[in-house]
């Protein structure tokens, strides 16, 4: 487990000491093909790192339901509800094939914080890191969409 | 999702759910066939749950997890040995002046009692078939008896407590965290969060009581052993460390508590002037308790309305006694906890913030 949580950005910077300490703290759950992991609206407590298997992130609008993404080994989803006080998912997650997933949760971080402060800071601020490139990322996707919409020189504005 | 793997899903979960049970009831039925494990063990979990902010405040300081825990035993093992020594001493002298002085109070009370009884009857004859000085003494004589009979037993499970829950408590410390992990392996996948939430708030909320009313006990015992020092009132150390040890039951502890003190007071010929005083002292205490230590410390942390507690005080009281006055309120936290989540799963449904495509006008 250790080397899964190495490699994840949000704990790149622990040291083995500090990894080993996190290894006793973080949940392992396995899920079955098609299981679900969480639904869109459920109250959500934390993050979860893809170890095995793959893992299908689906948002439903009022008129369909849409596949946002598809996630792999390595990748990790639900960060939100770290931070976030009484956090709702935004999106359903559903394991593809046989997953394993690691959770780690908002009650993990406070004791972290609580018993060691400068590992709290490590995390947190990669945390804040991914949620910064989140919010650029939307931030573009929002002034391409608008630029989209936006009337073309000599062209009339949509009404 | 097709129906099959659906089904298939439920089952699996099923079957989680009623092996989850089935460890739950089976812990609970070797824990209450068992009270010779059992006690020490509820002991160990409350001891834990208190030291565990200790701990955790070592912890910050770069210590070691196991480090902590010892230094935290060194530090109490001081302080006991320190009160133990200087308790003896005090506890000693007043052990032998009650000694002394116990059949005078004794002969006192009992004779203060039987003229006050014959006083009553005489005015009110309807009270005749009553004998109550006389059941006060066989309840005595059978309690007293019940310890000549059983005080091996009591003395063999209070060692077992001594010598069982320091270690006991030095596990829950270390390896609660990966205890508590492994029992989580067992929640079905659908249910883990919300299990996981709720466990949290629930340890959370019984130990943040624990804590807050260990220190309104130490608050009122120290309140009552000064004050029955300052009016030179005896057995000051003995009463205020029984009136801090009655105060964590919720309501009828500081009546517990104070009976003592009143009684030896009203029945110690040369006490019999400090029956005002003594009173006193323990109304100061218990009223300071009220106004100003359980609203800050207390109440603050349980946020359940007084009428309430007072039900659930009564309710533990009826069916468990002594015992379920002690276990009411942190049952009662760990329903309100439960309460609370279920009350946001069905009212405070929320339908997410980006179901519907944001304007960007």
């Amino acid at each position: 487990m250790l080397h899964i949580l190495k490699e994840n950005i949000l704990f790149k910077n622990l040291t083995h000491r500090e990894l080993t300490y996190l290894s006793g703290l973080v949940h392992e759950r396995v899920y079955q093909p098609e299981e679900s992991i969480f639904q869109q609206h459920d109250r959500g407590l934390g993050v979860y790192l893809v170890a095995e298997g793959r893992v299908a992130i689906k948002s439903q609008s009022s008129r369909r339901e849409v596949l946002v993404t598809v996630l792999s080994a390595g990748s990790f989803f639900g960060e939100i509800a770290l931070i976030e006080e009484d956090s709702h998912r935004t999106a359903s997650a559903l394991a593809i094939e046989k997953t394993v997933l690691i959770g780690f949760f908002k009650p993990d971080l406070i004791e972290i914080i609580e018993r060691k402060p400068a590992m709290g800071v490590k995390i947190l601020f990669q945390l804040s890191l991914v949620l910064g490139q989140r919010l650029i990322e939307t931030t573009e996707k929002i002034t391409r969409i608008k630029a989209d919409q936006a009337p073309g020189p000599g062209e009339p504005a949509a009404a | 999702m097709k129906k099959e793997s659906f089904d298939l899903q439920l089952k699996r979960d099923l079957l989680k759910l009623t092996f989850l049970t089935l460890a739950l009831l089976g812990s609970a039925s070797v824990f209450m066939m068992a009270p010779s494990l059992s006690s020490p063990t509820l002991l160990a979990l409350v001891a834990s749950m208190i030291l565990s902010p200790w701990v955790s405040s070592l912890e910050r300081r770069g210590n070691s997890l196991n480090f902590s825990i010892f230094l935290i035993y060194l530090i109490l093992g001081a302080v006991f040995t320190l009160i133990g020594i200087w308790g003896i001493k005090n506890g000693m002298e007043e052990w032998s002046s009650f000694k002394i002085t116990a059949p005078e109070h004794f002969y006192a009370a009992i004779q203060k009692m039987r003229t006050f009884e014959s006083y009553l009857k005489q005015q009110y004859t309807f009270l005749n078939s009553l004998h109550p000085t006389d059941t006060l003494l066989k309840a005595g004589n059978d309690t007293g008896n019940w310890f000549v009979d059983n005080g091996a037993t009591l003395v063999g499970s209070i060692l077992s407590w001594v010598l069982l829950t320091p270690p006991l408590t030095w596990v829950f410390l270390s390896q609660g965290r990966g205890l508590q992990r492994r029992f989580f392996q067992l929640v079905p996948n659908r249910f883990f969060e919300q299990y996981f939430l709720i466990t949290s708030k629930i340890l959370t909320g019984i130990s943040d009581y624990l804590r807050a009313k260990l220190i309104e006990a130490l608050l009122l015992g120290l309140m009552v052993t000064g004050g029955l020092i300052l009016i030179k009132a005896p057995y000051a150390v003995v009463l205020g460390i029984l009136a801090g040890v009655t105060n964590v039951i919720p309501y009828a502890g500081p009546i517990f508590g104070a009976i003592p003190g009143i009684f030896l007071s009203t029945f110690d010929s040369h006490a019999n002037s400090m029956v005002l005083g003594v009173t006193l002292i323990y109304l100061i205490a218990n009223l300071v308790d009220t106004i100003v230590i359980f609203p800050w410390v207390v109440a603050k942390l349980i946020n359940l309305h007084p009428l309430l507690l007072i039900a659930i005080v009564s309710i533990g009281q009826t069916y468990y006694g002594l015992v379920g006055m002690l276990i009411s309120v942190p049952i009662a936290t760990a329903l309100k906890v439960v309460i609370h989540e279920i009350y946001l799963a069905i009212y405070e449904y929320r339908p997410s913030r980006t179901s519907e495509p944001p304007t960007l006008d």
